[in-house]
């Protein structure tokens, strides 16, 4: 976050929605909640897999703590020192996970698919930081949470990870036994200012 | 509909449309207000004084205060779930509609029984309930349903849910700013030219403190009140400052972690229903500044807490901001030159101002010339020594003191009256910065408290921080906002500071708390009006040997009422010093707590109600357990299927006739909600070793093992079977409820211990489905559901593993067995979980293949003598204890709880062991929990052996079959111990034997039937 701190001028954008709360603006979209099938590969390494990433991933780790890159669907995010998570189409996830697997063979790595053990959601709106905000002690302020960013958190009761995409544009990744939690939270978080749900896990 | 009888209303009013009429009721009479009023301010208006009973005597209360001070006048509001106690009419916002009740009264207002106390006061001295209600201790019990029945003030909506929504949410600010008044606003807006993330949180509806109440102050040449508006407009244009009203920063936490109460809907009539009530706001501020002002002192003097006696600046406010006087006759009483100019504007406005009594013998000329032209008497070096009136001051005695003000020196006036405004000076608002654990000192010259240093990054501005005079207060706003824009790392542009003209007010007061008793004597002196706390109390306590601040507080519980304190520390404070003949700051003072004023418990609680009480984890089958009528259990966070009844059939039929079908045919269950840990690395084996108390170097690719795992005490803390996949990758399995923690540990050990192991932990918990197939026709339903996997016994043997399809879905079978039984554990990606489970229910049909739950596990499990963790073992219990010595490895040199295991004592044969119970009577199930003993017809106490912590009915044995941990339990095999019963049934006879009931040798494991 220190990036996000000494710029100045991102400070001057949207502290709160101008109507908190927002009698009036109550409408269908406010809230856009979609589960979307990913494929997920937890990545573990212990030596340099930059190139092997960029060739057989499309883009190499983020160097940054807490960031993701991006190369078409595919993102990789940063979830510790030696950690990542891998998400792809779910129906490469498989030939990827193989793939990957035969290239790191100089290092101690580990490398798990967990296509079914996460759940993905798409929340577009307005309000989804307000929203989130309900739920998540970190700052996602327009001015620290930014693009490109993303964070292992709690929402309330559920441990989530979060990932900016666009300013009113997040993935939310949790474990699939807890979608049911989350899709009842995020939707009551959610009532003072009106949403749709596009897709369901179960 | 009410008539508008608002006697007390004169034109004008900051806050108020006068044109704008409201109905509410108090007390079931119906009333008229006016839009932008406050409870208390429309009370006012229709001469309402009498609002309540005071806590302890039951004395008649009216409004004392305009704002979160008030100390008398609490209401109850609303009516069925929407009741709520305890609020403060001056800060209830009117609306259409509203209903409010008074309370602590009965039968009603005018006439309370419980008034009798103040008769009885003499009974009722400080400390009471201790000096009363301590002997005999026994009695506490009788002795607190009368206490707690008499106490208490409002009545909460008991037989109701609460049918609000309730709202939280987390925020961060680089500056919170406390308090929306001159300063608060200035600080804002410098810190919000700043570059800052500013918000400003103001308690009340609109922002402007004090200064919507007067009229003769100008800011930059324009009335006070147009430089507010001017200044909420540009904060309000600016997008990186947020301002809420009705918003109270009422907890301060460590690292400036604050909470605000937000109070969405409780000023509307109509309640949109998708808007919470109240909003919580947890909030992480890099700087705070307090801008939260000063509340004024009343005095203590005999009938001080009469309905018509009021803080001289209430009556200001609600003149100034209401348009309502607080009386037609009034006395003035005061020690400072402030109260003075308030004296005038109520003579202007209508109220006739019988005396100013001053306590200091002269004011200044120009104060002196004004009164006479307005025609006030001025009594100077004077003081009310009583106030008397039957529900409200009708009459007051003045008497000439000493230049001091602590003796009467002659004969009293009595003056007629409806209203005395009372000012003994002003105290900064210093609660948050005191629970922010700042220090206070103690100002000679203004007389009060204000911040001396502080604690968090936290600073004081305007009268909080005890400069009373506006324009220094505008100019500390300025440079608090810009050294705290500073510390956060922006480039400050300062701004420049507005110039106020406004009457010069010398803010120094006499050093007078309490005036001397006058004739009235008995009447009471009160200090602290919410909790009835007199000056006569804190005396006694310092004569009774109370002489600690903290010590007095609790003995006269002074300031420990729902406000804290607000008007009545200083007083109390100063009574004190004034009996120990100390100074003041030598006293000290107690901590203000959080919180500032209270909270509704609902708002604490948020939506964390319902369904989002706590997470319920379901596995991808649980919509066909739900289709196939079954009952679930709770287990940890997860739901799990706990037994199918079909129709007509109670749950002990159901499970009897799961545990045979599964002995005799076949069973599934649904285990997907087992922990499961994918670990890989080139020290894989050599980390299960350690973690372990079995050997795992030797384990085969493609083989299973079970282990147990002790915490370093040695204790018993998880248990579950670990495959091969590779030869640096397995597959672990954990108990369902303890899978999160056995993650943590071993990641802690990987990380702190042991960092020199190569070793990835990766959950897979929810990755994979898994259906336990388990029974003699396991094997053949299997075949029939398809499966490329030769299941022939060499082949696929007892504790392997083989990767395959069934089905055609891809599979990993486990051939373990919890059962005792032919047993797969079929893993599949759980998207396959539902279509496995429906595929092998269907291919099982022929077969009489039966579904099971976890009641139906637990005794297939108890049957072969299978421990569960957490039910044979709660923490205390070794894998001896169990009688598992074969898993404890002799010669691995190290393992968690190696070491432990070693102790001698750990070798006691008197240690509580686990054994096998069989009942004479084999109809007889002994309770889970009941304790057994060698000889029933010992006397008691008796000597107890241990207790029971499994027990079921086996079917499959005709029997009833039970565990139990016994004191030196493995000695006493073959033994009679007896289970007493609780209800008074005799004992339960039962024999010692070995834990395994059926199928001791195993031979069914291979489907041999």
């Amino acid at each position: 976050m220190a990036q996000a701190k000494s710029d100045a001028q991102q400070r001057q954008s949207a502290t709160l929605p101008r109507q908190m709360p927002n009698p009036e603006g109550r409408q269908e979209d406010c809230l856009q909640i979609n589960y979307h099938p990913q494929g997920l590969i937890n990545l573990r390494n212990s030596g340099d897999v930059s190139k092997i990433m960029s060739r057989h991933f499309g883009t190499a780790l983020p160097q940054e703590a807490n960031r993701f890159s991006v190369s078409g669907d595919r993102r990789a995010l940063w979830l510790g020192p030696d950690e990542s998570l891998l998400m792809c189409a779910d129906q490469d996830a498989a030939e990827l996970h193989r793939t990957l697997g035969t290239q790191l063979t100089d290092q101690h790595f580990q490398l798990t698919l967990l296509s079914d053990a996460l759940a993905v959601y798409e929340l577009n709106g307005p309000y989804v930081r307000e929203i989130l905000a309900k739920g998540c002690a970190l700052d996602l302020h327009v001015s620290v949470f930014r693009p490109g960013q993303c964070a292992q958190s709690s929402l309330d009761r559920a441990s989530v990870t979060l990932m900016c995409e666009a300013r009113n544009s997040f993935r939310l990744i949790c474990r699939t036994s807890f979608a049911d939690y989350v899709e009842t939270w995020l939707k009551d978080a959610a009532i003072e200012y009106g949403y749709s749900v596009r897709n369901r896990l179960k | 509909m009410a008539k508008n009888k608002q006697v007390m209303r004169v034109k004008g009013g900051s806050a108020v449309q006068q044109d704008k009429l409201v109905q509410f009721t108090f007390d079931g009479k119906s009333y008229m207000g006016c839009a932008g009023d406050t409870l208390a301010s429309a009370l006012l208006a229709n001469n309402v004084h009498l609002v309540g009973r005071s806590f302890k005597y039951h004395r008649p209360r009216g409004i004392m205060a305009a704002g979160a001070e008030e100390a008398n006048a609490l209401v109850q509001l609303g009516t069925d779930g929407r009741v709520e106690p305890n609020l403060r009419a001056t800060q209830v916002e009117l609306y259409d509609g509203l209903v409010a009740k008074s309370q602590n009264r009965f039968p009603s207002l005018k006439f309370d029984v419980g008034q009798v106390n103040s008769l009885l006061s003499r009974f009722f001295p400080a400390g009471f309930y201790y000096k009363t209600f301590m002997w005999p201790a026994s009695f506490w019990m009788t002795y607190e349903k009368f206490i707690r029945n008499a106490a208490g003030l409002g009545k909460v909506g008991r037989d109701h849910n609460d049918p609000d929504r309730y709202e939280k949410r987390h925020a961060h600010f680089d500056i919170v700013i406390a308090g929306g008044g001159a300063s608060g606003l200035m600080a804002a807006w410098q810190a919000g030219m700043s570059g800052c993330r500013v918000l400003l949180a103001e308690a009340g509806p609109r922002c402007g403190g004090w200064l919507n109440s007067v009229d003769d102050v100008e800011i930059d040449s324009q009335p006070a009140q147009d430089w507010i508006k001017k200044t909420l407009v540009r904060l309000q244009a600016m997008e990186n400052v947020s301002v809420l009203t009705r918003t109270t920063l009422f907890g301060y936490g460590d690292h400036n972690y604050l909470t605000l109460a937000q109070t969405v809907t409780d000023h509307l009539k109509d309640k949109p229903a998708h808007l919470p009530r109240m909003r919580m706001w947890k909030v992480r501020a890099q700087q705070v500044i307090l801008a939260t002002g000063a509340i004024e002192r009343p005095l203590v003097f005999s009938g001080n807490d009469l309905p018509g006696v009021m803080l001289a600046s209430a009556a200001q406010t609600y003149l100034g901001e209401f348009g309502v006087l607080p009386g037609k006759r009034g006395i003035v009483m005061t020690n400072n030159d402030a109260t003075w100019h308030i004296a005038f504007a109520l003579q202007e406005a209508g109220c006739l101002v019988k005396a100013i009594v001053d306590t200091r013998p002269s004011a200044s000329p120009a104060l002196k010339r004004q009164a006479e032209s307005l025609g006030i008497e001025v009594l100077s070096s004077h003081g009310i020594t009583a106030a008397h009136g039957h529900l409200k001051v009708a009459r007051v005695e003045v008497s000439p003191l000493t230049a001091d003000g602590t003796d009467i020196t002659g004969d009293a006036l009595h003056i007629d009256c409806d209203c005395i405004l009372m000012s003994g000076g002003l105290s900064p608002v210093v609660h948050l910065h005191s629970q922010a654990r700042g220090k206070l000192t103690w100002d000679e010259k203004t007389l009060c408290f204000r911040p001396s240093s502080a604690h968090e990054a936290e600073q004081s501005a305007g009268a909080c921080n005890g400069t009373f005079d506006l324009q220094r207060g505008l100019k500390e706003a300025i440079t608090a906002a810009g050294k705290a824009a500073k510390a956060v790392g922006m480039a400050v542009q300062t701004v420049d500071v507005p110039v106020v003209d406004a009457p010069r007010i010398n803010r120094a007061p006499m050093a007078v708390w309490s005036l001397p008793n006058g004739q009235g004597e008995g009447e009471k002196a009160f200090v602290d009006f919410q909790n009835d706390v007199t000056a006569s109390d804190i005396k006694l306590a310092v004569r009774e040997g109370y002489h600690s601040v903290e010590h007095v507080k609790r003995y006269t519980t002074t300031g420990m009422a729902t406000d804290q304190g607000k008007t009545s520390n200083i007083n109390a404070l100063a009574i004190l010093a004034d009996q120990l003949g100390d100074a003041i700051p030598e006293v000290g003072t107690t901590t203000f707590r959080m919180p500032y004023t209270p909270t509704s418990i609902g708002m604490i609680a948020g939506r964390s109600i319902g369904s989002l009480f706590d997470p319920v984890r379901t596995t991808q089958m649980e919509s066909l357990h739900r289709q196939a009528g079954a009952k679930f259990e709770h287990v940890g966070q997860w739901m799990r299927a706990w037994y199918y009844p079909k129709e007509g059939e109670d749950m002990e039929q159901a499970v009897s006739r799961e545990v045979l079908a599964t002995r005799q045919a076949a069973g599934l269950l649904d285990a997907s909600t087992l922990g499961k840990i994918d670990i890989k690395g080139p020290d894989a084996a050599e980390f299960l070793n350690r973690i372990y108390t079995n050997g795992w170097l030797k384990l085969k690719v493609g083989r299973c093992r079970y282990g147990l795992m002790c915490k370093d005490d040695g204790m018993v803390m998880d248990d579950g079977v670990t495959t091969r996949l590779a030869e640096d990758h397995f597959h672990m399995t954990t108990t369902t409820g303890g899978a999160a923690g056995v993650l943590d540990w071993l990641e802690e050990w990987l990380q702190t211990e042991w960092p020199e192991l190569r070793v990835y932990l990766t959950s897979v918990t929810e990755q994979w489905a898994v259906a336990t197939l388990s029974g003699p026709a396991a094997k053949d339903i299997l075949t029939a559901a398809g499966v490329d996997i030769d299941l022939a016994n060499d082949a696929f043997p007892f504790m392997s593993m083989k990767k395959g399809h069934v089905s055609g879905l891809p599979a990993r079978l486990f051939r373990i067995s919890f059962t005792g039984e032919l047993s797969y554990e079929i893993n599949v990606p759980a998207r396959y979980g539902a279509a496995l489970w429906s595929t092998l229910m269907k291919a099982g049909a022929p077969f009489g293949l039966t579904p099971y739950g976890t009641e139906a596990m637990h005794v297939l499990r108890a049957e072969k003598g299978f421990i569960i963790v957490g039910q044979e073992t709660d923490g205390s219990v070794t894998p001896l204890d169990l009688g598992m010595d074969w898993i404890v490895s002799k010669t691995k040199t190290d393992f968690i709880g190696k070491r432990a295991l070693e102790r001698v004592s750990m070798a006691d044969p008197q240690r509580k062991q686990l054994v096998g119970l069989l009942t004479d009577d084999p109809n007889k199930v002994i309770p889970e929990g009941a304790h057994a003993v060698l000889d029933p017809d010992q006397p008691t106490p008796m000597a107890m052996l241990g207790h029971v912590t499994s027990s079921y009915f086996s079917p499959n044995l005709g029997h009833s079959i039970a565990m139990g941990l016994l004191k030196g339990g493995h000695e006493l095999m073959g033994q009679t111990v007896y289970i007493p019963m609780l209800d008074g049934h005799p004992p339960i006879k039962a024999r010692i034997t070995d834990t395994s009931f059926y199928d001791a040798k195993g031979d069914r494991l291979n489907g041999a039937s």
